[in-house]
């Protein structure tokens, strides 16, 4: 390993220290406001040193990892959500008499496991960041234990994780059986060479799509993102809905950017159809669904679905068209998430969707930072979540995917439904206070609300001028190809 | 057929009917045996290949250490035969259906492998490449990136454990 | 002059110009397992009678006297008595698992076997990962404990079974760590490496005081592995009646008995061949004429001697120390043994780099 890769790998390494340096923290018995702010700290300084190695890339760290500009993209992208994550995290738990200083060692541990996906080109980097984000979840979702619903759903969660991984460890072995390497691009040549996909290598990647439709909660392997998100802790939902997702996404990505999957007919299929069931279904459970929470893991589930179609083309633009939907799908579901955190009270969290009647005449501010999220889940118009659709389907246009677009369309009528029926909500006439006494300091809900408003800035920003970010996504692609 | 073939055709029996076992049998106990005896048989595989390295860790991490765990809980909670949930028929009946439907895929595709091994069969880069030098020597040089990642999952979930398990 | 490698070399030599090689292999074979069973009577014999002398030392009486002179044919009598008492299998207890048990602590045992160096080229399987073969299969002699413990459906061999369990599963870690100094300091896992190694001194004088702390902890650890006193509360008398054997009688018992013997010995084998040398004459350095004499012991004798001396030291524990509570034993590995032999092979680590060993 060469200075050059060293540097490349400089962030990763930040971040695997700012785990370490919080469980000093907590030998060393800091508070929770030390240990929060000094992680807040550690993420902006990996942000620097991405921003510092910027120039060294793309390497390649032979065998396992490829630091270049996708990978850098996503890593930020990664590192973006856990800074808002962490802020929400602080007066969530503060309220709390669980000590919520582990958390944060198990958030880092986690988001390196995310970000090790992003980065990583080689089937063993794949498992082992997997495995770390998994791994790190477990405990995470559990962490409320005293809860009902925080233990069931960690186990859940372990459980389902942990099979899944055998899958994925399985159709690895088939792979691996038939291309002789588990070098991603190694396997792309042997395909390459050969005239047609063998079964070895098809029934290899089903398997392997059963673990990532896990993590990605793509139907039919969605039945736990209800029952998680509702269980675990806020944060740690938030943290679910992006980072992990994000990860696991940008891996997908590359490995069938790599592969050339889009000329394989077969697989293609495979995802059109778990596409389109994943649009249906989501949509179609979140309709009558009174829990804010479920709702939106039900959307999320439905969105991964949208996103699935931007995979198909396979080309740059269907690359493109992915990282802006998960930019605007990630600044969003902060959003969401970050309004449940402000207004849960101490015992129980705000995700029933009477408490949130008429929460306009109460908290108007909140009342419209919500609104405007859930018109990006939408995809209305002027908001970023309307620009990733659009691109997404200009996507699924070009490939002439006709049948997961039309279902797009149709999947998204019907969410427009259930978005719009929480909105009507929060503008109801009868007005229903939650009760909520603030004994924080007040620099930190000062903190949590400048959030809101830069992530909601951000949000129309993108809507309204896509112009801004979309060259910068097309720059960072461009380097290392 | 030599020794190793011979050896080879045991070990391969024993796997599988133990792995059957594992399944089939109604005490969770038994269960918990016939999963040890499998990763023993499974161990005996690595050293038909040279591994031996891994055929002992094998036998230290699975056999000694998470089934006696695995043993320790089962018996801890004593569940017997009359305590395990039935589960209905058709359940059980579409498991099955499924579980074949899996195999035969898996057949059918290891089928049109076994003809491709004539030509382009995956070769190990040689012999020895599971014994503890030539292994420690690829975890230490090519390999020493993930190893230390796989040191940090070790690490987080040993907090998570802890998180879990610690007292108020 | 005699030794056992000429022995087994000219045993080699006369069956393979006779037969073909699948033939000399089993025969060969045939031959070790009855080598390595005779060797399993004889030790259980002489360790129980040695046990009872020692006690009885300790405490200033006579020990065993009446069969044989000074009481040496003590064991076998007692034996006798076993193999003719009736074999009971309580009722609830589960049959074939019940059964099956002692067989599996036994096979344990004999497996350790394999790769120990009684003499000098006098081994029955010098593999290359041979400490860590060691360690594996020691491990597995708590499976057949929990089964043994779980089968018989009584209260006290369950809880005997388990606290013999989490004794083994936490000891094995500081046993394990004291074996890889040897193995740091060696390069090697092969046992003959190991003892080639000390060619010039035993590790435990060459290594400075790292490897002595390493040693010390691999002597508790061994005792409390194989459920010695003071760490014997798997079959803690005063409150667990046997512990996990307290259904078993007859011969079935006395399999679980020499299977603890067995055990020891092989402990022993291993912290004399690591430490102490194995079968490597007492040398100093380079004093040529010293290490000549030295030589003139058979390397048996050696080997036996330390393993001796090593089992005598673990019987003298037995009635030095009280026994030890549950969550005192589990302090002592976790919170000291671990901590303290993680350090202590850090330290032989910079040793070994630095070459600073003798």
């Amino acid at each position: 390993m060469n200075h050059q890769q060293l540097m490349a790998l400089l962030p990763f390494m930040v971040l695997a220290t700012a785990s370490i340096v919080i469980i000093l923290l907590i030998a060393f018995r800091q508070g929770h406001t030390v240990i929060q702010v000094t992680g807040f700290l550690m993420m902006c300084l990996v942000i620097f040193t991405m921003w510092y190695v910027r120039d060294v890339l793309p390497q390649t760290i032979m065998p396992l990892l490829i630091v270049d500009g996708y990978g850098a993209l996503f890593t930020g992208l990664i590192i973006f959500c856990v800074l808002v994550v962490g802020l929400f995290s602080y007066i969530y738990f503060e309220e709390r008499e669980e000590n919520p200083r582990e958390y944060y060692i198990l958030i880092f541990l986690s988001t390196l496991g995310a970000a090790i996906l992003t980065i990583s080109r080689h089937f063993i980097s794949f498992f082992i960041g997997l495995e770390l984000l998994s791994v790190s979840l477990y405990a995470l979702i559990a962490y409320l234990r005293t809860r009902n619903n925080a233990v069931e759903a960690g186990v859940k969660y372990l459980l389902l994780a942990a099979l899944t991984s055998a899958f994925l460890l399985f159709g690895m072995a088939l792979i691996y059986m038939d291309a002789g390497s588990m070098d991603f691009s190694a396997i792309a040549q042997k395909l390459h060479t050969a005239e047609q996909s063998s079964p070895l290598f098809l029934l290899g990647f089903s398997l392997m799509m059963i673990a990532v439709g896990f993590k990605l909660a793509l139907v039919p392997f969605h039945l736990w993102a209800a029952d998680v998100y509702q269980g675990a802790p806020p944060p740690v939902a938030s943290f679910i809905a992006t980072v992990s997702k994000i990860g696991v996404f940008a891996v997908l990505l590359r490995f069938a950017q790599e592969l050339h999957l889009q000329n394989n007919h077969s697989i293609m299929t495979i995802i059109s159809v778990i596409a389109m069931f994943s649009m249906i279904s989501g949509n179609i459970l979140a309709l009558r669904q009174q829990n804010i929470k479920r709702l939106l893991a039900y959307s999320s589930i439905a969105h991964f679905g949208y996103l699935l179609v931007a995979f198909l083309p396979g080309n740059s633009a269907g690359v493109e068209a992915a990282a802006f939907y998960l930019i605007a799908y990630a600044v969003t579901i902060l959003i969401a998430f970050g309004v449940i955190i402000l207004l849960s009270a101490k015992d129980k969290d705000a995700e029933r969707l009477s408490l949130y009647r008429g929460l306009f005449w109460e908290k108007p501010f909140v009342a419209i930072v919500l609104a405007v999220a859930l018109l990006s889940l939408a995809g209305i118009p002027l908001t970023a979540g309307f620009i990733g659709k659009f691109y997404v389907l200009m996507a699924g246009v070009q490939q002439q995917a006709w049948l997961p677009v039309i279902v797009l369309v149709v999947t998204s009528v019907i969410g427009l439904y259930y978005y719009l029926r929480i909105i009507s909500t929060l503008f109801a006439d009868v007005s229903v206070a939650i009760q909520k006494e603030k004994r924080l300091h007040p620099f930190f809900y000062a903190a949590s609300y400048a959030a809101l408003v830069v992530l909601v800035l951000l949000l129309l920003g993108f809507g309204v001028m896509p112009a801004i970010i979309i060259p910068g996504i097309k720059q960072f692609l461009l380097i290392g190809n | 057929m030599n020794i190793s073939q011979i050896l080879f055709g045991i070990l391969t029996v024993l796997a599988l009917v133990s792995a059957l076992g594992v399944v089939v049998s109604k005490n969770p106990v038994y269960s918990v045996l016939c999963l040890i005896v499998t990763f023993f048989a499974i161990s005996g595989h690595y050293i038909l290949l040279n591994a031996q390295f891994l055929a002992i860790v094998n036998i230290i991490v699975y056999a000694g250490a998470i089934m006696v765990l695995f043993l320790f809980v089962i018996m801890l909670m004593n569940l017997n035969a009359e305590v395990e949930p039935q589960k209905s028929k058709i359940l059980k009946f579409a498991g099955f259906i499924a579980g074949l439907c899996l195999f035969l895929v898996i057949v059918a595709a290891l089928k049109n492998a076994d003809e491709k091994t004539q030509t382009q069969a995956t070769q190990l880069a040689g012999g020895d490449i599971g014994l503890i030098k030539n292994l420690g020597r690829a975890l230490f040089n090519d390999y020493v990136l993930p190893f230390e990642i796989s040191s940090v999952l070790f690490l987080s979930a040993m907090v998570g454990a802890v998180v879990i398990g610690k007292k108020e | 002059m005699y030794s056992l490698h000429a022995i087994t070399h000219s045993i080699q030599d006369w069956l393979s110009a006779r037969l073909s090689p699948v033939w000399v292999l089993m025969i060969e074979s045939i031959i070790v397992i009855v080598l390595a069973i005779g060797l399993f009577a004889v030790l259980g014999l002489i360790l129980v009678w040695l046990e009872r002398k020692v006690a009885a030392h300790m405490q200033i009486r006579l020990g065993p006297n009446r069969v044989g002179p000074a009481g040496i044919f003590q064991t076998s009598a007692d034996t006798l008595k076993l193999i003719l008492k009736e074999g009971l299998t309580p009722d609830g207890a589960d049959k074939f698992l019940f059964n099956f048990a002692p067989f599996v602590v036994m096979i344990v045992a004999m497996l350790a076997l394999a790769p120990i160096a009684f003499a000098n080229g006098f081994q029955i399987w010098d593999i290359n990962i041979g400490v860590l073969y060691v360690s594996a299969i020691s491990s597995l002699s708590v499976i057949g404990i929990l089964i043994a413990g779980w089968a018989s459906n009584n209260k006290y061999s369950l809880l005997g079974a388990m606290r013999s369990g989490a004794q083994i599963v936490s000891y094995e870690l500081s046993a394990g760590l004291s074996i890889l100094t040897i193995v740091v300091l060696t390069g090697s896992l092969q046992i003959s490496d190991i003892v080639h190694a000390q060619q010039n001194g035993w590790w435990l004088f060459k290594g400075h005081i790292p490897v002595v702390i390493a040693f010390i902890i691999f002597i508790i650890a061994a005792t409390a592995e194989t459920n010695r006193a003071p760490f014997d509360l798997a079959e803690a008398e005063s409150e667990l009646t046997a512990g996990f054997h307290t259904e078993y009688s007859g011969m079935k018992f006395a399999l679980f008995f020499l299977a603890e013997y067995i055990n020891i010995f092989i402990v022993c084998a291993i912290g004399a061949t690591l430490f102490l040398g194995g079968w490597m004459p007492f040398h100093i350095g380079d004093w040529a004429q010293f290490n000549h004499v030295m030589d003139y012991i058979p390397s048996s004798i050696w080997f036996f001697g330390k393993t001796f001396f090593l089992i005598f030291l673990i019987m003298w524990f037995r009635w030095t120390f009280p026994r030890l509570r549950v969550d005192q034993l589990l302090t002592l590995e976790w919170k000291y043994l671990l901590p303290i032999s993680l350090f202590n092979l850090l330290l032989v680590t910079v040793i070994a780099i630095m070459n600073w060993h003798f």
